[in-house]
């Protein structure tokens, strides 16, 4: 949820994060960040850290490296989707259908399904995912305890 | 969140792994439910969801039971 202790130039840097991440498929490293934003080092760590604190990314944790930025994934998951000339990888299921949505993009999602090593390709094509109707997502942690651990989410 | 051909595997998998079951919602659901949620991350103008801005968001989508309560 919101936090009152982020900045506004905390925000703009996520902001630029993002476009980072959309133009490249990957998140900047805290250096990278720092050149985007003439930033020094340090600063980019508090930063990153604020944001995190306040749920608008996410760290890998014990580090000042992303982990998340929902829905996108900065390390690689059984999630990947294809759009346009770029591949981003997903949290979860829930995210892989988020990045389309999101970007308002076609795409071609390749899921995992369940714990299993079977894939599934899920195009997106005029703004809907062409899946089977029985397909679901399972949501097993309550939303109330989704930010305790939200790796395993 | 895990991606299942059917509510009937997600069953399967809860039951013979030891996760919870939790709750399964329909894929197309589950689209809608993102499009919303991620609505207006890019905005520069996004500070973050509020709690009314979820609860309100799983109302819609018919996600009402404790599962999904906001607290």
């Amino acid at each position: 949820m919101s936090d009152q202790s982020t900045t506004e130039r905390d925000w703009m840097i996520r902001a630029e994060v993002y476009r980072y991440m959309i133009d490249h498929g990957r998140a900047p490293s805290p250096r990278k960040t720092g050149d985007i934003d003439g930033m020094p080092l340090e600063a980019v760590r508090e930063t990153v850290r604020r944001l995190h604190c306040a749920h608008a990314l996410f760290l890998e944790p014990g580090t000042d490296r992303i982990r998340m930025l929902n829905p996108f994934s900065a390390v690689p998951t059984a999630y990947r989707v294809e759009a346009g000339e770029r591949s981003y990888f997903a949290n979860c299921a829930w995210d892989m259908l988020a990045i389309p949505a999101m970007l308002g993009r076609d795409a071609r999602i390749h899921a995992r399904l369940g714990a299993e090593d079977t894939s599934v390709l899920i195009p997106v094509t005029d703004g809907e995912p062409r899946a089977a109707r029985e397909f679901v997502v399972n949501f097993s942690v309550p939303f109330r305890h989704w930010y305790d651990d939200l790796i395993h989410t | 969140m895990l991606l299942f051909r059917s509510e009937e595997d997600a069953a399967a998998w809860a039951g013979s792994t030891g996760n919870s079951r939790g709750e399964s919602v329909p894929l197309m659901t589950v689209w809608e439910l993102g499009r919303d949620w991620y609505r207006d991350r890019l905005d520069p103008d996004f500070r973050g969801l509020t709690r009314d801005r979820v609860r309100e968001t799983f109302k819609r989508f018919g996600l009402t039971s404790d599962f999904w309560r906001v607290s």
